[in-house]
């Protein structure tokens, strides 16, 4: 339990880590894209210099009013290793997407993508993309999961898989499998373990 | 100057109360509990969802990660547990639930009322872990606990469930146990969300 102090008592070092450092997301990075093909988190909370640490065990990536050029847009989300994308096609998911204006549900699927999917194949044209991403264990040892849960202009996408890989990872790469360019702001957040 | 963020305050800067209780009380999800499971076969959480007031806290998170068992294609199921009245919990569950396979199989789909737990993981892996988010609304007040999980899987599969319990007892926490007779191994974190009223 908290220790509630009264109105303008000064709080000590000790008592403020005991009480008040548990916030359970910590916002670690951010990143502000304007017409951009590609991006990864470039500003980061202070002590951090890498989107994934040992400090952590799972992320929060929320993508913010992202838009794409006009045309059939994919957006993929990419993880580094040492800094650098990984090109290989070792991203498994499975999902559903379905539109406001059709009553179809769509499954979506892949055993050997080159990333993870944020937005549906049933839609086209311009993109308008908001999204949470939780992504768990990538700076550990063993395979990264993740679930994304995604609203486009016109529809739903929800889905969840795995890099299988077991490479530690230290960042992400958004992009747009069309060379697209990209607009929007991304925030990733730290889930706290002790 | 009013402390709103960290870069706000310089280092030897002296904080008070109530600049502190204005952006950190406020702060949300709360880390509440960290436990790593290993070889267990029931995992209790006692007490988690009665840690702050139920004014202030009523909907929580749960986070597990590399979830492995010792057996293959186990469940893992949730239950509600009650301190204040032992051995009380609802022996009815409702749940409906989807599966997708990443390598292009069907669509999978199933529900259930009365079963006696909630499954969040239906395919455990002894060697390829899970890794699951899960939300759960109003455990400890007198209101139906719903509660909605997602789930990624080594095991090619992702799944997501919803639970409901509709019941008028308040449970302060809950245990993860398998469907069969098995160990699990993992960590589960948990946090709580803080209410819009208080």
């Amino acid at each position: 339990m908290p220790f509630f102090q009264t109105s303008g008592s000064q709080l000590n070092v000790s008592r403020v880590n005991a009480n008040y450092l548990n916030p359970g997301l910590q916002l670690v990075g951010f990143r502000s894209m304007s017409s951009v093909t590609t991006a990864t988190i470039t500003t980061f909370d202070t002590g951090r210099t890498t989107a994934f640490s040992s400090q952590n065990l799972s992320y929060r990536l929320v993508i913010q009013e992202l838009t794409c050029a006009t045309g059939a847009a994919t957006v993929l989300l990419k993880l580094n290793a040492g800094g650098v994308v990984t090109t290989d096609a070792e991203y498994y998911y499975g999902g559903i997407s379905y539109s406001d204006a059709a009553a179809t549900t769509l499954r979506n699927v892949n055993a050997s993508s080159t990333g993870m999917r944020i937005g549906s194949a049933a839609l086209t044209g311009a993109v308008t993309l908001c999204a949470t991403i939780d992504i768990h264990n990538p700076f550990a040892s063993g395979s990264t999961g993740f679930q994304v849960e995604a609203r486009e202009s016109a529809g739903t996408f929800s889905s969840g898989g795995i890099y299988k890989p077991h490479t530690s990872l230290d960042g992400l790469t958004l992009l747009n499998n069309n060379g697209y360019a990209m607009t929007g702001k991304m925030m990733l957040y730290a889930w706290r373990n002790p | 100057m009013a402390i709103s963020r960290r870069a706000d305050y310089a280092t030897n800067d002296i904080l008070v109360y109530d600049e502190l209780n204005r952006w950190s009380i406020n702060g949300s999800p709360q880390y509440l509990t960290h436990t790593v499971m290993s070889g267990a076969t029931t995992q209790p959480f006692h007490g988690v969802f009665n840690m702050y007031p139920v004014t202030t806290y009523s909907h929580f998170k749960i986070i597990i990660n590399k979830l492995t068992t010792s057996l293959d294609n186990l469940q893992l199921n949730m239950k509600l547990h009650s301190t204040f009245i032992p051995g009380l919990g609802p022996s009815t569950y409702d749940q409906a639930y989807q599966n997708v396979v990443y390598n292009g199989g069907a669509l999978s789909y199933n529900s259930g009322t009365g079963l006696s737990a909630w499954s969040i993981v239906r395919n455990t892996n002894s060697s390829a872990a899970s890794s699951a988010i899960i939300d759960v609304f109003n455990p400890f007040v007198a209101l139906t606990v719903t509660g909605i999980s997602k789930i990624s899987s080594d095991s090619l599969q992702y799944s997501t469930s919803s639970g409901r319990y509709a019941n008028s007892n308040a449970f302060d926490g809950f245990e993860l146990s398998l469907s069969g007779a098995g160990t699990m191994t993992g960590t589960v974190t948990v946090y709580a969300l803080r209410n819009g009223n208080a």
